[in-house]
């Protein structure tokens, strides 16, 4: 993992006291709430219905078991004894005070941790692959070059007052876990036909209002180049990125209004125009990150993943968490394990202090100290030899972080919505809870096969569903909750923006309507067939005379 | 209908109602509700507030003449009663596990 | 008025703005909109320019007066928002594009806690809203004494500068 030196520390030392001085100055009077909010917001601290919520960031989804341990002394500290894994891979605590937020980040300086720019119309926390060093598939460490940018956008003097957010995204992997084209800048690590290490760069996608699929904007970039190509674009959008309108002042707006081509020209002019020496990223320097984040060696142990087989064949309850949330490690006998936060009935993403102490023991004891946080609100253990698994799934459980259901229907990606945030228009998580609670029956979920459900609280689209393969949004229609019904989203690999269905559901309906076009794929599909294959091929009619047909 | 008039305290941001006193209180019960020909005083009381500090983003609420004062909004009751998911999760994880052995049905 | 310099101390302030040219002489320290500026004014006359400003707000377009630009006095950006970051672009563009090396000037709705980036994106000089003090701007300004980037004329790479030197933060 990235090692905090002593120019880091010196950074966020001076942040914390800049932060605790202007906390102290707005308690005072010397600042007025509009001249503070967007200091604490590029703080990660946002007013929320019932009071401040202070967002962490988890730089590209890593954590030690040591930061892990800090953000459970938090959650009992500072606020009532829980926090919430969010939808890009921070975590969000739900109960803050703002005259104690600056001993708050303090303590978790101690531990490298900080929440700078998760928040304002900045270049936020960097997002990657969670499976990052320890995926089969994948080219490049994503983490190193995710750490360059985290670097480089922090505190940057020229882009800390954008027209908007601003969100980048990076894997390494042909198979897309960070869903990169859903962010405002995603790079894919590519070779060229030379064999050259580089990006393919996507640039002005999103959600939100007007979700869209980024383009390609570039299918080459040389690594070193990588810093003089942001810079381009961020200026580019800097300069002509709409303000007059909230709603159209993201990226995607600017990119869809000029054309994507005419978008890359005026970037790949202003990049000519830099300094190749003044931004190129030097080769030693990769190094040395790629050193920091090389995993200790790991002994291939194929033994151990034969003995494991044998395990899961006399143990019923172990096959299938196996096989949902455990992935192949690139090294033989290892896997990667999901740890799920969605119990039947929980709260996605939620972890009590309890929880997270117990997952950072575990993580000592079997993943070499590493945690990942996902996109979809889950942990990960990265680094976790077969052997060990029996043992580490008799501690999950323990701990109810074992429950069999990645990637399927109780899987549920949800906001906080109506219940926390003072943006919602209606509330997610009941939702998700009751979803959750009707396909309890954890053996008719691995039958379903995989189903990504997904539900945000208002059109700002936190809980990503316009790439739910079935999504739910939550509207206030004359005050009353409604949810619209979206299929055919994807967000995980491939990346499609969902079709609403027709008319919108109250709360109890939502939950039959997503019982109803889960048993009409189950009626439809063809053997081998998963829900988004049989849903590409009959389209949406079936669905839409299961939904309606009887009202 | 009558309105009362709700913020957020500045220094934690709970939520607060204007009181008969004057005063600021986290009790929806104590929120002084007025008459809509008054809510224009009402709203100088917030403003007065947000100018001293004491409290952020003050704003009227439309209420049933009831005891204690209902907003039809339900973004309103959730800020006066706390989340419908309940404001902590009160059951520890081994107390849930105890409650619902994991691996539900087949288990 | 009050004028900061990229270190935080107070400036003898130079320069007077004026609507247009009546009343002026070259050689007065005024500074003018761009129209006044491409009306009343030779770009190749860069004795004249060497004494006169130019104020831009955020709409205006730098290479409108790209001519006059190198040789002006004084160029100020006003921003019209603190949240309309556009200005901290120009001035890059105009250090970095244009070569321009006399005095930037940030004035309009900026807060002290945004020094620190206004120097490091090139301005020179700050004009403190009436609601701030100079001495906010100072203390804001040595609030860091590390940065991740380079400054905005400083030619070395990021990492380079990052790991094996510490940027001296108020150095142009």
């Amino acid at each position: 993992m990235y090692v905090y030196d002593s120019l880091d520390k010196t950074l966020l030392n001076q942040r914390v006291a800049e932060f605790r001085d202007q906390v102290q100055r707005r308690l005072d009077g010397d600042l007025t709430e509009d001249q503070f909010k967007p200091l604490r917001l590029m703080n990660g601290l946002y007013l929320q219905l019932h009071a401040y919520m202070l967002r962490v960031a988890i730089p590209y989804g890593t954590l030690s078991s040591d930061q892990m341990r800090k953000l459970a002394y938090v959650a009992k500290t500072y606020d009532r004894g829980y926090g919430h894994f969010t939808t890009r891979q921070n975590i969000q605590f739900n109960w803050i005070e703002l005259s104690t937020a600056p001993d708050l980040l303090y303590d978790l300086s101690e531990v490298d941790l900080h929440a700078i720019q998760t928040s304002g119309n900045c270049i936020r926390n960097v997002t990657a692959d969670p499976y990052a060093g320890a995926a089969a598939d994948e080219l490049d460490d994503p983490r190193i070059w995710s750490e360059v940018i985290r670097q480089w956008s922090t505190l940057h003097p020229e882009f800390s007052f954008l027209p908007r957010k601003f969100k980048i995204a990076v894997t390494g992997s042909e198979a897309d876990r960070a869903a990169i084209k859903f962010h405002d800048i995603g790079l894919k690590i590519v070779r060229n036909n030379e064999g050259v290490l580089g990006f393919a760069v996507y640039v002005g996608g999103g959600q939100g209002r007007t979700p869209i699929v980024a383009p390609l904007i570039k299918a080459f970039l040389p690594a070193p180049d990588l810093l003089r190509y942001l810079d381009a674009v961020l200026r580019v959008y800097n300069r002509h990125g709409r303000r007059d309108n909230i709603y159209k002042a993201r990226i995607k707006i600017l990119v869809d209004s000029m054309g994507a081509d005419s978008f890359a020209a005026e970037v790949a002019s202003e990049f000519n125009r830099l300094d190749p020496k003044l931004l190129s990223v030097r080769d030693d320097d990769v190094s040395r990150l790629r050193d920091m984040f090389a995993q200790p060696y790991l002994r291939p142990d194929p033994d151990s993943s034969s003995s494991f087989e044998d395990l899961v064949k006399k143990s019923p309850r172990l096959g299938p968490w196996f096989k949902s949330n455990a992935h192949p490690h690139k090294t033989p006998g290892y896997s990667i394990v999901t740890i799920s936060l969605k119990p039947i009935g929980g709260i996605p993403g939620d972890a009590t202090a309890e929880q997270m102490f117990g997952i950072a023991d575990l993580a000592d004891r079997f993943s070499l100290g590493e945690i990942r946080v996902t996109y979809t609100q889950n942990l990960i253990l990265p680094h976790v030899r077969q052997a060990d698994l029996f043992v580490l799934w008799q501690e999950l459980e323990r701990l109810n972080l074992a429950t069999p259901n990645v990637g399927l229907a109780s899987d549920i990606i949800a906001c906080p919505g109506l219940d926390y945030c003072s943006l919602a228009n209606a509330r997610s998580i009941p939702i998700s809870q009751r979803i959750s609670e009707r396909f309890a029956n954890l053996n008719a979920q691995h039958d379903v096969g995989p189903l990504d459900i997904r539900i945000s609280g208002c059109i700002n689209a936190c809980g990503h569903h316009h790439a739910g393969h079935i999504g739910i949004l939550g509207v206030d229609k004359k005050g009353e909750e409604r949810y619209q019904l979206t299929l055919g989203g994807q967000g995980n690999g491939e990346s499609a923006v969902g079709k609403i269905v027709g008319p919108g559901f109250d709360e109890d309906g939502i939950v039959d309507a997503v019982e109803t076009v889960v048993s009409t794929y189950l009626s439809l599909r063809t053997e081998g067939e998963v829900f988004s294959q049989t849903l590409a091929r009959t389209g949406q009619d079936p669905f839409k005379e299961r939904l309606y047909d009887n009202r | 209908m009558p309105f009362i008039l709700s913020a957020n305290r500045l220094r934690d941001g709970a939520v607060v109602y204007f009181a008969q006193d004057n005063s600021w209180s986290e009790r929806i019960e104590d929120a002084a509700a007025v008459p809509e020909d008054r809510v224009g005083k009402l709203e100088e009381a917030g403003l007065d507030a947000e100018a001293r500090n004491h409290v952020v983003g003050s704003y009227a609420i439309e209420v049933a003449a009831s005891c204690p004062p209902y907003s039809t909004r339900l973004r309103e009751r959730i800020r006066s009663h706390g989340p419908t998911v309940g404001d902590r999760q009160t059951r520890t994880a081994v107390e849930d596990h105890q409650s619902r052995p994991m691996g539900g049905p087949e288990g | 008025m009050t004028i900061v310099n990229a270190s935080g101390d107070v400036v003898e302030q130079g320069w007077t703005t004026v609507e247009s040219l009546e009343g002026y002489g070259p050689h007065h320290g005024i500074i003018v909109s761009p129209a006044v500026l491409l009306d009343s004014f030779d770009e190749a006359d860069h004795v004249s320019l060497s004494h006169t400003g130019v104020r831009l707000s955020v709409e205006d377009d730098v290479s409108e007066i790209a001519a006059y630009v190198p040789h002006l006095g004084l160029i100020e950006l006003v921003f019209a928002q603190f949240k309309d970051g556009r200005p901290y672009s120009t001035a890059l563009t105009l250090r970095r594009d244009y070569k321009f090396t006399h005095e930037l000037r940030a004035s309009g709705d900026v807060l002290p806690d945004q020094a620190i980036f206004l120097i490091r994106s090139g301005f020179s000089s700050v004009d403190v809203p009436d609601q701030f003090t100079a001495q906010e701007f100072k203390k804001s300004l040595m609030a860091y004494s590390v940065a991740y980037q380079s400054a905005h004329d400083s030619h070395v790479s990021l990492i380079d500068d990052l790991r094996r030197s510490t940027p001296d933060v108020a150095a142009e």
